[in-house]
């Protein structure tokens, strides 16, 4: 007779972050550490994991304890990117989003923050997202850039 | 700290003060006329000359507020240079040596303090603003892939992205739309723009900037910053033209971003808004890249003012520090 796996006693998960929904507006994502990101990225990959299989990944080969894993799994999970289930007395962490939807939400914020000129001092456009030209004037650039290499040669 | 010392102390900032709107009204005529003068300059000198323009009523007031303290500084070192004798006592002096009597009117404390707490306050946002905006950066960074091939990351989105993202190592950000929709040449093009702007740190400049234009007038600030912008692209244009070894596919990569951007989904975000041929940013930089490369202009007539101005002050201390002194008198009788 075949093993089952022991059944979650409780599942405590998050409701959905809101910055993940379609009308997320100017909800922000959380932005996460260099240690919180590792963590992610290995959650991401394996599917889920309890804090030992987490360290024994990425805590054992930054010599960082148990412990320090496990506030940063709690600190995520606290953030609405980790959904969590009970096994016993031990939890079993797994993402509440995927890898997509973060990076989405990221890049969101991203664009908001160009459209609003709140982050000339970390980035700067090829071409300012901020600022477009009509259609009218773009078609009469095009032309006059085609004329010219037309002139030019290719 | 004495009440004398802190009378000393409201003397010196209003001082300040006052040179900084003088500075500020100063400049916004200078600033106006400058580019309107520039114009037709070569991208790389017009740009060192309005970032020299943006931090010039800050480095005026300061200089105008060392000028005027001079006297008085000198004259606490040694006090054979003690002036205060040798004129009348009609006004508050300007002097480490013959502290004023009292801490001075609390008005005038209660309005340098809310002109502080503006200054404080908008610093701290900025700062704010600067760090949410690292973390943002260091966060997209980690979730993209690095393309060493074109020593870029490569994010998964719908927009034509090609950012300089960093403040002190800026790195290059590409969108996988960007990559697959450009041609080569393009693609190589918008590489090397960006990677241009990581090379001068144009961002970090653009920030501190910024901070330091603080005193210009708002409008003046606003319209010098964005000129200082655009100066920025065109110096990375210049220098991307120089890598492909052709102006006109600078000018093609540009527009065939901008067409992309037209047409992505957040169109409603990237509405176009009404201004004249030519005035916006993208057009003046297409345009500039359909003529051959300007060497007009020269920075040494600025730096012969600047530098007169210099001297001209430090050699006018002690008119300065008195005409300080009469025009302080109206303030704090």
């Amino acid at each position: 007779m075949p093993i089952q796996p022991p059944r979650p006693s409780a599942v405590e998960s998050q409701v959905r972050p809101a910055w993940t929904q379609p009308s997320a507006g100017p909800v922000r994502p959380p932005l996460l550490g260099v240690l919180e990101h590792a963590v992610m990225n290995n959650l991401w990959a394996v599917g889920s994991g309890e804090p030992k299989a987490v360290h024994a990944a990425v805590g054992e080969p930054r010599g960082i304890t148990l412990n320090t894993i496990q506030s940063t799994l709690k600190r995520l999970f606290e953030k609405g990117l980790l959904a969590r289930d009970k096994v016993s007395h031990a939890h079993i962490y797994r993402p509440a989003v995927t890898a997509d939807q973060f990076q989405r939400g990221l890049l969101g914020e991203l664009v908001d923050t160009m459209l609003t000129h709140q982050a000339e001092a970390v980035m700067s456009a090829f071409v300012d997202l901020a600022e477009r030209a009509g259609p009218e004037q773009l078609a009469r650039l095009e032309l006059l850039v085609a004329a010219r290499r037309k002139k030019n040669g290719p | 700290m004495t009440p004398s010392w802190l009378g000393a102390l409201q003397l010196m900032v209003t001082a300040a003060f006052g040179f900084a709107l003088v500075g500020s009204v100063l400049f916004a005529a200078i600033t106006l006329l400058t580019l309107r003068a520039t114009a037709a300059w070569a991208p790389a000198i017009r740009h060192r000359l309005l970032c020299a323009l943006a931090v010039a009523p800050l480095g005026l007031a300061l200089l105008c507020t060392v000028v005027a303290s001079l006297p008085a500084l000198l004259a606490f070192v040694e006090p054979s240079f003690d002036h205060c004798l040798v004129h009348g006592d009609g006004h508050p002096h300007l002097c480490l040596r013959h502290l004023p009597t009292s801490a001075g009117p609390l008005a005038l404390w209660l309005v340098l303090a809310i002109a502080a707490a503006g200054i404080l306050t908008a610093l701290g946002r900025s700062i704010a603003r600067l760090r949410r905006g690292v973390v943002l950066v260091r966060n997209v960074l980690a979730t993209g892939q690095l393309a060493t091939d074109l020593n870029a990351t490569i994010v998964d989105s719908a927009l034509p992205l090609c950012l300089s993202v960093g403040l002190t190592r800026p790195q290059v950000v590409l969108s996988r739309q960007l990559v697959a929709t450009l041609t080569p040449q393009g693609l190589h093009a918008a590489l090397a723009h960006e990677h241009e702007h990581g090379r001068r740190r144009d961002a970090l400049v653009l920030w501190g900037l910024t901070v330091c234009a603080a005193l210009h007038l708002p409008r003046v600030r606003r319209r010098l910053l964005a000129e200082i912008e655009v100066e920025s692209e065109r110096v990375c244009d210049e220098a991307a033209a120089n890598r492909v070894g052709d102006r006109l596919t600078v000018a093609e990569a540009i527009l065939q971003v901008e067409r992309l951007l037209a047409s992505s989904d957040h169109h409603a975000e990237f509405a176009p808004v009404a201004a004249a041929f030519g005035q916006r940013a993208v057009e003046r930089r297409v345009l500039a890249m359909l003529e051959p490369p300007t060497a007009q202009g020269s920075l040494r007539l600025p730096i012969a003012i600047a530098c007169s101005t210099v001297v001209g002050l430090l050699l006018a201390c002690d008119p300065v520090h008195h005409v300080t002194e009469t025009l302080l008198a109206f303030v704090i009788p």
